[in-house]
């Protein structure tokens, strides 16, 4: 995949909500090595915390999380009205369906991707939505 | 407010049931006091509160999509570690 001008200059700090370690520490490493900073939130109440003390290009926000999950994240950004202030993707694996997805974008989530995505498009996304 | 009632009754040896309607103003009482009582406890529960619910189930499906996630950024990274290590410095 060809770098854009944008992609290679843009240097994002970039939050991480997800209780898959795995993935965390692995997309933290390629973003890292993208030239962005990262920062990781293993469950949403924690995601919550960095979410109102930080500023964030963009959150990468998993839905299914244990305890306090996804849903309870907007939900809480949307009782306070800060929701639209983020720029927040909804990264998720689980099975819900297309509207449902659509409906979380109505309530004020930036967008949504679908695991699993392709490294270098998740990476152009991330760009794309971080300047938006 | 509730004016009127229909319950359904059976039993072992009656196969079909019964339904019985009244607006009986004592019976309507009784039965909305019978309810409330039951339900004291109870908590409602809203379309995102449901939603949160349902939404925290781990499904098979769901597993794997992980898995295959996990398995996509493995690959990128074995695959360009080395290139991308140099496009930093």
């Amino acid at each position: 995949m060809k770098k854009t001008q944008k992609e290679e200059s843009k240097k994002m700090k970039i939050l991480i909500v997800d209780d898959n370690e795995q993935i965390t520490k692995m997309l933290t490493t390629f973003l890292e090595l993208k030239g962005h900073q990262c920062t990781i939130a293993n469950d949403g109440n924690e995601g919550l915390s960095q979410i109102k003390e930080n500023i964030y290009d963009v959150i990468l926000l998993d839905l299914a999380m244990p305890e306090f999950d996804g849903y309870s994240v907007i939900k809480n950004l949307e009782d306070s009205n800060t929701l639209k202030d983020h720029k927040i993707i909804v990264f998720t694996a689980s099975t819900i369906t297309q509207d449902e997805l659509e409906n979380l974008v109505k309530r004020g989530v930036t967008a949504y991707l679908l695991k699993p995505i392709d490294i270098d498009l998740l990476h152009s996304k991330l760009v794309e939505i971080a300047d938006l | 407010m509730i004016q009127k009632v229909i319950f359904f009754i059976s039993n072992n040896k009656v196969k079909d049931m019964l339904a019985v309607w009244t607006d009986s103003k004592a019976f309507v009482t009784t039965l909305r006091s019978l309810f409330s009582l039951m339900w004291k406890k109870s908590h409602h529960i809203d379309e995102t509160d449901m939603e949160s619910i349902l939404g925290s189930e781990i499904t098979y499906e769901h597993r794997l999509r992980e898995i295959e996630q996990e398995k996509m950024i493995l690959s990128y990274l074995q695959e360009n570690f080395k290139s991308l290590e140099k496009g930093k410095k």
